[in-house]
């Protein structure tokens, strides 16, 4: 048998649309290095446009633009912040309904004897909406009618860090990528001078759970699409300082040289690479001026520092990350992820979870009022969580890992503002009204940006992979306004 | 908005009759199922008419001739008759326009295209004729084509192969790259560092005909071959230091990586390789390094997480090592099967459970501490900071050598303190020392017993060997109290030995286990009975088991206690049966007078035998049963007439240590002593597989859906049953992982063989000839080449796995030697450059581009191969997330710090920013390919990260050093030469001019910047004579060399 090695039409059969854009590419878009084209791998269209513009374009019209995810790491109690249950209450301290229980994965409870908890916090009814939620987030309290509430989410890993993973990537296996990662895969940065997706995390006194820079990899799809973790101290992105002795005009000296002498080699070389290069470099340095700017906060009114509450800008706090969230908005960074450690209440709870609502309830509600006033909510959206919940058993003075039931709000482009969504049994166990799973909250995030998750997706290993996987998903339409 | 979508709708439809037209009069007039039909129908038939039986719909499928020529269900119509494209019903419902009707349907999201659907038709007229899927059919040997045009210019086969292709899609291959780009390019591609300007100019001016074949053998032998083709192994296996999970530890695995580069280097047989990784432990009288390479199966991912799930981890322990093995050896995506049948290849879950009962023998836990909600007795006491067992501990070559290489330095340190004066001092030091040795030629003497005592009764012996035989069962809180004579002449040192005797069941100790713990104390007893107790400044064992751990580590100095090895799962397991040392090296030295007796006291239960010996040599090391370094043996044994000056010097320096007491030592001397008792003695642990006792083993299931809560079947280890098992035994007790491994490198096997040398094309020129690497099943590719593919696989398994053959036969041909990126037709006909009709440019690795800077701004430190990971500069606070425990990093000093990329330590949750900048996979999974993005990060990292600046002051200052007094042209020229292999075009050469002109005026007015240029933060502080600021704008220049694209490329 003797095949026609690469008979014309079988490479056009797998190459077609990538010929398309070769010409392209040697024009000056290539933003990616031309095996990888070729590769099955991770290709995203047509090379320098993002994936669904060389598509055709997002599948139908988005709401949001952008999205500032407030990851609460570590697993917040949903029974002390946003889902009251007077029955859980009720029998405090008395053994927990084995009906719940029974061939439930547990986490450090395995094994032992479950005593129901009630919740140590107070909830009050807020706004015209009247949302209940807990006293000790009263300035989420003071937005509630800005907010959707959803007090039915579960997901499927019980231990944090497949946890995250599974928040971030919709799956539990390493190299998936984030969700971050795809947005930035499928619709392309918006800003010139920032990266597309900046990470940041912040914590409370005690070093809480770790986080890994996992959470925000590109996994099988090419690194410039990976989350840029903004550092608390020295400089805010890796090497965006100039060295020693090398002054700004020095630098871009330097870089004009290069510049030059890669067009020299552009002159003989046919290597589309070469004008990516020179391209990066013009980023690169737009970066070091860009990102100085935007991490200087000494232009911010006292006003607005006194809103996030924050006491030193800069400091690493939440209350600063939410600001310098802002102002990543502002300027167009698609995804914003902003990891606070302090949730991970295994004991003394009572005097954990109120620290931990301290320092990130009055910064959460203010970036939503301030996106607001700024007119940004509107195509913002704004997605306030853990990776899972905290059981209504009791461990010791607190709460072990929970993931049947628990709750997450929403605010912000064409999101419902003042409702509640779903529900958990009366022990708040379960969730058992209008459930939404970790991937119908992927669907929904992205049908926010005009994308259909199940026809978005990306060639990796012989499979066309999707961030919501193959088992079932829905983007979540009664939420949506 | 509309309107808009009307004219993206007619936008759409005119594309798609465009290519449908043009692509339609192209149907070859062969149309074959595995190049043509099997790609349509497995992206968009196979989910539900393929091998998953479960989600088979209308009982269909279509992936057997058997199935598609059966009849259909409730039919009398057949899916496919061949012959009778008008009788198969599979072309109605393809080419059907109701969306009711149509295959695949709509929600699918997969229409086929209008040429998809007449090649289906084509094949169907042509007797659809099904063939078995490429990579799993037999591995023949193919015929080598001969081309007609171009012939002569074959080197070898693998041209015949290339022009033939080229010759039918009527393309000229191109000329051989010039001799500089040619000896860039394979020095960067063999070992990874570009070549020296002497390496190139005797290249340029060889005349012989094979100039070029004598490089490849020189680099084929260079000890960096090993280091550069370690690389990509280590990313199919995912080598870090890390377990990857939540607390992110660190483990114990160099000498894996040190086994892997010493395997390519010696071109151990690639059969030989995998045996000894999947099974080196099960192989009869397994060598250390055999248990080394075991580390493989070690490398799955691993947690130490509260409340984590031992069964639902262990259960990702299969997985990850399943997911490895198809990924490594058998370029299958078996990970696809976890759940369910894999969709597209014909591997069932069963296999998959099957291939992962492989290794249900390994002793390994499902979280690797004991918690009150999941106890595990077996790791009791367990922290965060403790290594993960089993490990071995080994003899480390590379840590041998930099012991030994510390060692020297310490000569030469201490050499620049002899004074002239010190001469006849040191002569009868000598000539003393060299009467010592003839009596005791090891430099240890052993002392003699004189009285024996015992707190509690603990029964004893002397032997004649001078050991003192403690024996009977332990005995709390004994103290036994052991005299020696104290012989003539000066001690500087104290070994114990425990040894192992018969009468403690051949062991060192009196635990059940032959283990013993024992806190010595020393004390000197003048003839006047004056008592001077001797503590020790320190003490190091060969063996021992520690009593803490820090990041995984254990301290390189002894305790107050000393426990015998082996620790909890420990190999060798048999420790406790071979003699163990203890040195304890004292604080100055002793000088016995007449009658002093040596009293040592024991602190111990459970003892067994133990010597005690002294010397007067402040070096020693345990391990080593020499109590000097073999240098300082050759001089002293060596005639006072016929030392030699490096004799002299040896001794002289011993000398001095002999003499200097503890507190007089210098800072400096300390500091390299502490990286020397770091060597500890070149002993290295490393994780390996343990098999547990056979009864042991756990059962392994079937788990529907992944589901670790539900396990189902029983299943019990075989090979996938839809590939060749012919060789794999069926009697006997159940398969081992040596079954497993000789399989894989059977000749009956179809993929190992491809899979390698598919892989291997790709380092060599740039993509897999099928190029998906890690998947040759049915969603892969069709090769490219497909014969070709099929004759290096077979010739490499009839080479006997001789991968430095394969690589030689690779970079010898001629399509290998063309040159790259210069063919604007080729850019236009064969744009992915499959035909290789030239060579392809290729951005250098993460770890190249480390490796290429350091090596151009000669600060490369190289000569070491292998060894423990190294710690280059990296940003501040970068951990700061990582927790159980909290991680600093602190950056690798010394020669360390300039150590190749291969080194650099793998965090894998937070990747050194560079590695990840450059697109070095994270290894938490399998990676056979790497990405090769181009990204802002990359450019920031190579302008600003202070390797890359250093590397910069570091070219400034070499072409000051070798072009001193040079006028700029010929110092620009120099870095050009160094950094690209070539010489700088006039126009380069006064560009750089210029622009050096311009930062000389700054940095001449700026001398504050200028300072701060030269100086700098890092290690290699300048010690240049030339003034800051032409320093400073020469800096500059360099750093533009080394951020060049033609830099970070091989073309």
């Amino acid at each position: 048998m003797n095949h026609p090695f690469l008979a014309e039409f079988q490479r056009r059969q797998q190459d077609f649309s990538r010929r398309t854009f070769l010409q392209k590419s040697f024009a000056g878009i290539g933003g990616m290095a031309l095996s990888q084209l070729l590769g099955a791998g991770a290709s995203s269209g047509p090379a320098g446009l993002p994936y669904l513009q060389g598509q055709g374009g997002v599948h139908f019209p988005a709401r949001a633009k952008r999205i500032v995810h407030l990851c609460m790491a570590g697993g917040p109690s949903h029974l002390e912040s946003y889902d009251p249950k007077p029955e859980l209450d009720r029998l405090n301290g008395q053994p927990f309904p084995k009906s719940f229980t029974a061939g439930q994965q547990l986490a450090q409870l395995q094994g032992s004897e479950l005593i129901a908890r009630g919740s140590f916090t107070n909830f009050k009814k807020w706004g015209n909406s009247g949302i209940e939620i807990s006293e000790l987030f009263p300035h989420i309290g003071s937005i509630a009618d800005d907010i959707c509430l959803v007090r039915s989410m579960v997901t499927e890993q019980i231990n944090h860090d497949p946890a995250h993973a599974f928040m971030n990537s919709g799956s539990i296996l390493k190299g998936r990528p984030s969700m971050g990662s795809w947005l930035l895969y499928g619709l392309g940065a918006e800003s010139q001078n920032l990266p597309g997706y900046v990470v940041m995390v912040s914590r409370g006194e005690d070093a809480d759970q770790p986080i890994s820079a996992r959470q925000w990899s590109a996994g099988f799809l090419p690194s410039k699409f990976q989350g840029v973790q903004f550092q608390s101290t020295g400089s805010a992105v890796h090497y965006v300082g100039s060295p020693d002795g090398v002054c700004q005009s020095t630098q871009r000296q330097v870089i004009d040289e290069i510049q030059h002498l890669n067009g020299v080699l552009r002159e003989e070389r046919l290597d589309p690479e070469i004008e990516t290069r020179i391209s990066q470099y013009e980023m690169a340095f737009r970066m070091q001026s860009s990102v100085p700017e935007l991490s200087d906060m000494s232009g911010e009114p006292k006003h607005v520092l006194d809103m996030y509450g924050i006491k030193q800008p800069g400091d690493g706090s939440f209350a600063s990350n939410c600001l310098l969230a802002r102002r990543m908005l502002e300027r167009g960074v698609r995804f914003v992820q902003l990891y606070h450690r302090g949730w991970d209440h295994h004991g003394e709870i009572e005097s954990k979870m109120p620290a931990a609502a301290l320092l990130t309830d009055r910064p959460s509600a203010a970036l939503v009022k301030d996106l607001k006033q700024r007119g940004l909510l509107e195509d913002t959206l704004v997605i306030w969580g853990g990776e899972f919940g905290r059981t209504p058993m009791g461990q010791g003075s607190g709460r072990d890992h929970h993931i049947k039931g628990f709750s997450l709000w929403l605010a912000g482009a064409g999101i419902k503002p003042g409702l509640v969504y779903g529900a958990t049994d009366e022990m708040g166990y379960s969730a058992v009204q209008d459930i939404v799973h970790v991937r119908d909250l992927h669907a929904t995030l992205l049908h926010q940006f005009g994308i259909d998750h199940s026809r978005f997706s990306t060639k990796f290993q012989g499979l066309d992979y999707k961030l919501t996987g193959v088992e079932p998903a829905k983007a979540i339409k009664a939420i949506m306004a | 908005m509309k309107m808009r979508n009307t004219i993206l709708l007619i936008l759409a439809f005119m594309t798609h009759s465009f290519s449908s037209m043009v692509m339609a009069n192209e149907i070859p007039e062969s149309v074959t199922f595995n190049a043509h039909i099997r790609p349509i129908f497995s992206n968009t038939c196979f989910a539900c008419h393929g091998f998953d039986a479960k989600t088979r719909k209308e009982n269909l499928r279509l992936d057997t001739p058997e199935g598609a020529y059966a009849k259909l269900k409730n039919s009398e119509k057949r899916a496919i008759v061949p012959g009778k494209p008008d009788e198969s019903a599979i072309l109605e419902r393809i080419f059907s326009n109701d969306p009711d009707e149509v295959m695949p349907p709509p929600e699918f999201h997969k229409d086929l295209t209008a040429t998809q659907k007449s090649l289906v038709r084509a094949w169907i007229e042509q007797g659809a004729k099904y063939e078995e899927h490429w990579s799993f059919s037999p591995l023949v040997k193919t015929s080598i084509p001969q081309p007609s045009a171009n012939a002569d210019e074959a080197a070898n086969p693998i041209d015949a192969f290339i022009l033939s292709a080229l010759e039918a899609e009527k393309l000229l291959p191109s000329p051989p790259a010039d001799r500089a780009t040619l000896l860039r390019r394979l020095s960067l591609d063999l070992i990874g560092l570009p070549p020296s300007i002497q390496e190139l100019d005797a290249f340029l001016n060889d005349q012989s005909k094979d100039a070029y074949q004598k490089q490849v053998e020189r680099l084929l032998a260079s000890p960096h071959y090993g280091e550069r083709m370690a690389v990509p192994w280590l990313d199919i296996v995912r080598f870090s230091d890390t377990v990857g999970y939540h607390g992110d530890q660190n483990v114990r695995i160099f000498p894996y990586r040190d086994y892997v580069i010493k395997a390519f280097n010696d071109n151990k047989p690639f059969d030989q390789f995998t045996i000894e990784q999947l099974a080196g432990d099960l192989l009869p009288d397994p060598t250390d390094d055999q248990l080394v390479a075991t580390g493989f199966l070690r490398l799955n991912l691993m947690t130490r997480e509260g409340g984590a799930q031992p069964k639902e981890y262990l259960a990702k322990h299969l997985g990850d090592r399943v997911r490895a093995l198809g990924a490594a050896w058998m370029g299958l995506t078996t990970g696809c099967a976890e759940c369910h049948d894999h969709k597209f290849d014909p591997i069932t879950a069963k296999d998959y459970y099957s291939l992962g009962a492989f290794f249900a023998d390994l002793r390994e836990w499902g979280v690797y501490a004991s918690y009150g909600f999941t106890p595990n007795p077996d790791l009791d006491g367990f922290n965060n900071d403790f290594p993960f067992p089993p490990e071995i501990q080994a003899m480390n070559d590379a840590t041998l050598y930099r012991l030994a290489k510390l060692q020297a330095q310490g000569v030469e340190h201490l050499a620049g303190l002899i004074k002239p004066e010190n001469q006849t001092e040191i002569d009868e030091w000598a000539a003393s020392s060299s009467l010592y040795l003839d009596k005791h030629p090891s430099g240890w003497n052993a002392l003699m017993p004189t009285a024996v005592k015992s707190l509690k009764g603990t029964p004893s012996e002397v032997l004649e060997d001078r050991s003192i035989l403690f024996t009977g069962p332990e005995i709390k809180e004994e103290l036994l109290t052991v005299d020696f004579t104290f012989p003539a002449g000066a001690a500087r040192a104290i070994r114990m030995e425990a040894l192992p005797s018969d009468k403690n069941s051949g062991k060192v100790g009196r635990q059940i286990n032959g283990k013993f713990a024992v806190k010595p104390s020393f004390v000197l007893i003048g003839k006047d009975s004056s008592e001077t107790p001797l503590i020790p400044a320190w003490s190091q064992a060969d063996r021992r088991t520690p009593h803490a751990y820090s990041h995984g580590q254990d301290s390189p100095l002894l305790e107050p206690e000393w426990r015998a090895a082996p620790a909890p799962w420990e190999e060798p397991q048999d420790a406790a049966a071979h003699a163990q040392h203890a040195i304890y090296h004292l604080p100055n030295k002793i000088i016995a007078t007449d009658g002093m007796i040596l009293r040592v006291t024991l602190a111990s239960a459970d003892i067994g035998r133990v010597r005690i010996s002294t010397t007067s040599f402040a070096e020693s090391i345990p391990g080593n049963p020499h109590a000097m370094r073999n240098e300082l043996q050759v001089a002293l044994t060596t005639a006072p007439a016929q030392r030699s000056e490096s004799h002299q010097k040896e001794i002289a320096t011993a000398w001095i240590l002999a003499n200097t007491t503890e507190i007089e030592l210098s800072e400096s001397y300390k500091n390299l002593r502490s990286q020397i008792t770091d060597c500890r003695g070149g002993f290295a642990h490393s994780m390996v597989a343990q098999s547990v006792p056979q009864d042991k083993i756990p059962s392994t299931h079937i788990l529907p859906r992944g589901n670790w809560m539900a396990p189902a079947e029983e299943v019990k280890p075989a090979v996938p049953n839809f590939l060749p098992h012919a060789s794999v035994r069926t009697d006997g007790p159940r398969l081992t992982r040596l079954d497993l491994a000789k399989w894989l490198v059977n000749a009956e096997n179809p993929l190992t063989s491809r899979q390698f040398s598919n892989r291997l094309w790709k380092q060599f020129f740039g993509k897999g000839l099928s190029n998906v690497l890690d998947d040759l099943g049915n969603q892969g590719e069709w090769p490219s080449h497909p014969q070709l593919l099929d004759w290096l696989a077979v010739e490499f398994r009839e080479s006997g796995w001789d991968v430095k053959h394969m690589v030689r036969l690779m970079v010898n041909s001629r399509t290998y030697r063309q040159q790259s990126a210069k063919r604007p037709d080729l850019a236009e006909k064969d744009p992915f450059n499959r035909l290789l009709g030239e060579q392809a440019p290729r951005r250098l690795d993460a770890e190249i581009i480390r490796d290429n800077a350091l090596s151009i701004a000669g600060l490369l430190k190289s000569d070491t191969i292998g060894g423990a990971s190294v710690k280059p500069y990296q940003p501040a606070g970068y951990y700061m997330n990582l927790n159980f425990p909290e991680r600093d990093y602190i950056a690798s000093i010394g020669d360390e710090q300039y150590r190749r990329g291969v080194y650099m330590h793998w965090q894998r949750t937070f990747m050194h920013p560079m590695l990840a900048g450059f697109d070095a996979p994270s290894r938490e999974t399998c990676t056979a390919d790497r990405f090769q993005s181009n990204s802002p990060q990359q450019a920031l990292t190579l302008l600003n990260d202070p390797s890359f600046v250093e590397a910069a002051r570091g070219l400034a200052m070499r072409i000051f050093r070798e072009k001193n007094g040079g006028t700029d042209f010929e110092k620009i020229q120099h870095a050009m030469r160094l950094a690209l292999s070539r010489e700088a075009k006039q126009e380069e050469l006064e560009s750089l001019a210029k622009f050096l002109t311009t930062q000389r005026a700054h940095y001449k007015s700026r001398p504050e910047d200028a300072a701060a240029v030269v100086v700098g933060t890092a290690q290699t502080v300048s010690s240049m004579r030339q003034d800051f600021s032409e320093l400073a704008a020469w800096v500059q220049l360099c750093r533009v060399i080394l951020n060049l694209h033609e830099t970070i490329t091989r073309y």
